[in-house]
C-alpha cells in the first residue's frame, strides 16, 4: 500500500480520467506517465473543445516536491521562449515555487485544474488574440522577481527580490542588514517592521525555493 | 415553411437516455400491484400470519427509484421485498420465522397457480412469475429490531446515526440459513436495514427532491399541495445518473455478471459524490470525478461503508476476490472515458462508440428517433469568431475561480 503522500495512478485517473478522456495512463517506479490528446474544454460545448494538443506528461510520485514535466509533442506550439516552450517541447507551465506558495491548494487535482489547464488555455487564447489571458512571467530571473513581487504585494527588481527573500527566509533578521528596498539605509532604520510582518505572513521557509532559484538564475545570467 | 427544431444539447440527449432505460410506468404499476397482492394474501382473515400484522414492502432499487428496464424483453425484472412480522427475536427461531412466512408464500403461489414453487434461499424466499412480465421476487423474512440496532450504533460510537430516528426505526433482524443460531432461540440474529438505507439515500438528495416536486407542481400535477407529492412521482438527477451508470456497468460486464461492481456500491459512492447538481451533465461530472474518493483504506483493506451500518463493508469480498476490485476500477475508468468523451469532447449528437456499446444500441436507436444523431468521428471544427467566444468564456471562468497561473521560462 502506498504512503499517503505518494501520488498514485488512481489520483491521476481521478483528476484527469473524466476531464481529459483522450489521455492514457501508465505507471513506472517513480512517475505516472500520461499521453495522448489534451483537450481545451471545461464542459459540454456544441462545437466540442476549443483546441487539442498532443502531449505526454511525467507526474512524479513525490508530487508536489518535483515539478511535473509536460511535453507538447504535436509541434503545434512554436518551440521558442516567447511561447514558454523549450526546444525539446517541454512546456514552462508556471514558476513552480510561486504556485506552491501562492496556491491555496497544491493537490494534484489543483495542479491539473490550475497550471496544466491554464497553460494550454493560455496557448489557445494567445494563438487567437496574441495576448496571454493570465499574463506571463518574464524569462529568467526577472520572472522570478515578478513572482516574488506577487508574493510581497509590491513590485521589486531582481536585486531587491533577492534581498527581501533573504531577509524573509533567514533564521533571524539582523537590524544591521542593508534594507532590501534599496535606500542604502540599515534595515532597522528603514523597512524592518514590514519585513517582520512579511515573515509572519508568508512563513519563514516558504520563499526559500524561490530565493535559491532566483540566485542560481542571477548567477547564470551574470556568467553569460 | 417547416419549423426547424433547435439542435439538442448534451443534456437533452442524456435526459432522453435516462428516460429510455427507466422502468416503464406499466412495470412500476405491476410491481406495486404484485407486492400489494402478496401483502393482502398474508394478511387475509385465515392467514396463519394474520396475528403478526404482516407488512410487505419493496426495498432496493425499486424503493429508491433506481431500477432499470430489463436490457432485453426476455430478461427478468428483479424486485426485492421485505416481509416484516410484528414479533420479537425471543419468541421464535430464525428458522421458525422463515418457515412460517414460507408456508404462506407457498399457499400464495398455489392459490395463484404459479408454475414455479417458491425457493427457500439463504436469506429469502424466491417467487417467480412466469407471465409476460418476467418477474423474480426475493422476499426477505424479518422482524423489527430497533433497539439492538440503536445500541450497537452508540456502542460503536456512531451517535449521529444512532439518533437519526427516521433511519433507526427501519432496522430489522433477518434470518440466515448459514447462521449458527438459525435453529435455536437466541437474541443474536443477523441484522440489516434496507429501508434505512433508502431513508439515507433520500436524505442525501433531499433539497433536489423538494426542488423537483416544486417543478412538477408548477407544471401542474394532480396533487393539491407540494407536500402531497410522493417521492416516487419525481426523479432526481442523482437517481437518473445512477440508472445510467448501472446500465453502463451491466453491458460492460455482460459476459462476466458474477464479478461486476454491485449496485449498492455504485449507488452509495454516487450519492456521496453528488452535491445537488440539477443537470445530468453536472451530476455525472461530479459523480465520475469524485466517487472513488469515498472508498476508504482501513489497515490496507478497501472499505466502502454501509452509510446506515458503518461496521459493514460493501466491498468485503474484494479481499478474497481481487477481480471484483479490479472490475470496479476498470468500470470506473471506462465510465470516465465514455462519459468524459461525450460531455467534454464530442458534439451533442456524436455519441462515442464506447457509450453506444455500453448503454445499448437499442436504447440509442430510440434516442435517435428523437434527435438526428450522427455517427461521424471527425472532430468538430468551429468558426473563428465562435471559437474566440468559447475560449474567452473559459478564460473568464478561470478568473472567476481565481486559479490563474502565468507561463514562464527559465532562460530568454
Amino acid at each position: 500500500m502506498s504512503e499517503p503522500s505518494t501520488l498514485t495512478i488512481e489520483d491521476v485517473r481521478r483528476a484527469l480520467g473524466f476531464a481529459q478522456p483522450l489521455l492514457k495512463f501508465t505507471e513506472s517506479d517513480d512517475a505516472i506517465f500520461a499521453y495522448g490528446v489534451f483537450i481545451v474544454s471545461d464542459g459540454p460545448h456544441p462545437n466540442g473543445p476549443a483546441k487539442r494538443f498532443e502531449i505526454k506528461c511525467f507526474f512524479f510520485k513525490d508530487f508536489p516536491k518535483r515539478e511535473p514535466i509536460v511535453i507538447e509533442n504535436g509541434g503545434v506550439i512554436p518551440r521558442i521562449a516567447d511561447r514558454h516552450m523549450y526546444k525539446n517541447g517541454v512546456c514552462c507551465l508556471c514558476v513552480w515555487q510561486e504556485w506552491l506558495v501562492l496556491s491555496q491548494d497544491t493537490s494534484f487535482q489543483a495542479f491539473c485544474d490550475g497550471p496544466l489547464y491554464n497553460f494550454f488555455l493560455s496557448q489557445t487564447w494567445f494563438e487567437q488574440t496574441g495576448e496571454w489571458p493570465f499574463d506571463e512571467r518574464s524569462h529568467g530571473a526577472k520572472g522570478i522577481a515578478e513572482s516574488i513581487s506577487q508574493l510581497l504585494g509590491f513590485d521589486v527588481n531582481e536585486q531587491q527580490a533577492n534581498l527581501y527573500s533573504q531577509a524573509i527566509s533567514a533564521k533571524k533578521v539582523k537590524g544591521h542588514w542593508p534594507c532590501p528596498c534599496g535606500s542604502n539605509k540599515k534595515l532597522r532604520d528603514c523597512h524592518l517592521d514590514e519585513v517582520i510582518s512579511l515573515r509572519e505572513q508568508l512563513g519563514a521557509g516558504t520563499i526559500l525555493g524561490l530565493q535559491s532559484l532566483l540566485q542560481n538564475l542571477m548567477k547564470a545570467e551574470r556568467e553569460t | 415553411m417547416p419549423t426547424i427544431s433547435p439542435p439538442p444539447s448534451h443534456e437533452d440527449v442524456l435526459q432522453k437516455i435516462a428516460k429510455e432505460i427507466d422502468v416503464t410506468p406499466e412495470t412500476s404499476e405491476a410491481v406495486i400491484a404484485r407486492y400489494q397482492s402478496l401483502g393482502s394474501w398474508l394478511d387475509r382473515p385465515n392467514s396463519t400470519l394474520k396475528g403478526y400484522d404482516p407488512y410487505v414492502a419493496p426495498q432496493g432499487s425499486f424503493l429508491i427509484g433506481t431500477a432499470n428496464r430489463p436490457i432485453t424483453d426476455t430478461d427478468e425484472i428483479d424486485v426485492d421485498l421485505i416481509c416484516r412480522l410484528n414479533s420479537s427475536k425471543g419468541d421464535q427461531t430464525q428458522k421458525q420465522l422463515k418457515m412460517a412466512i414460507g408456508q404462506e408464500v407457498m399457499s400464495y403461489a398455489q392459490a395463484h397457480s404459479m408454475k414455479h414453487t417458491p425457493e427457500n434461499k439463504r436469506r429469502c424466499w424466491t417467487l417467480k412469475y412466469a407471465d409476460q412480465r418476467n418477474f423474480h421476487t426475493d422476499i426477505l423474512p424479518c422482524i423489527s429490531d430497533v433497539n439492538t440496532y440503536r445500541s450497537r450504533l452508540s456502542a460503536n460510537g456512531y451517535m449521529k446515526l444512532a439518533i437519526n430516528d427516521r433511519i433507526t426505526q427501519e432496522a430489522i433482524a433477518i434470518t440466515d440459513k448459514t447462521n449458527p443460531g438459525y435453529d435455536v432461540i437466541t437474541l443474536n440474529w443477523p441484522s440489516s436495514n434496507p429501508l434505512g438505507f433508502a431513508v439515507w439515500f433520500m436524505q442525501e438528495m433531499e433539497d433536489v427532491l423538494r426542488y423537483e416536486k416544486l417543478e412538477l407542481f408548477k407544471r401542474g400535477s394532480p396533487y393539491a399541495k407540494v407536500e402531497d407529492i410522493p417521492d416516487h412521482a419525481v426523479k432526481t438527477t442523482l437517481q437518473k445518473a445512477i440508472q445510467i451508470l448501472k446500465r453502463h456497468r451491466d453491458l460492460m460486464f455482460a459476459d462476466d455478471p458474477e464479478h461486476k461492481p454491485i449496485s449498492i456500491i455504485i449507488t452509495t459512492l454516487a450519492a456521496h459524490a453528488y452535491q445537488g447538481e440539477l443537470t445530468l451533465v453536472d451530476s455525472l461530472t461530479a459523480i465520475l470525478n469524485g466517487m472513488d474518493r469515498f472508498v476508504e483504506v482501513v489497515d490496507g483493506k478497501r472499505w466502502i461503508r454501509n452509510p446506515v451500518n458503518p461496521e459493514e463493508n460493501f466491498a468485503d469480498k474484494w479481499q478474497e476476490m481481487p477481480e471484483k476490485e479490479r472490475n470496479f476500477y476498470s468500470w470506473l475508468d471506462n465510465a470516465r472515458r465514455d462519459f468524459g468523451t461525450y460531455i467534454r469532447v464530442n458534439r451533442p449528437t456524436d455519441i462515442p462508440t464506447g457509450m453506444v456499446n455500453r448503454l445499448g444500441a437499442k436504447v440509442m436507436d430510440r434516442v435517435k428517433e428523437n434527435f438526428p444523431i450522427s455517427k461521424s468521428e471527425t472532430p468538430a471544427v468551429a468558426a473563428a469568431p465562435a471559437l474566440i467566444t468559447q475560449t474567452s468564456q473559459m478564460v473568464e471562468r478561470v478568473k472567476d475561480r481565481g486559479t490563474e497561473t502565468a507561463p514562464w521560462c527559465d532562460k530568454g
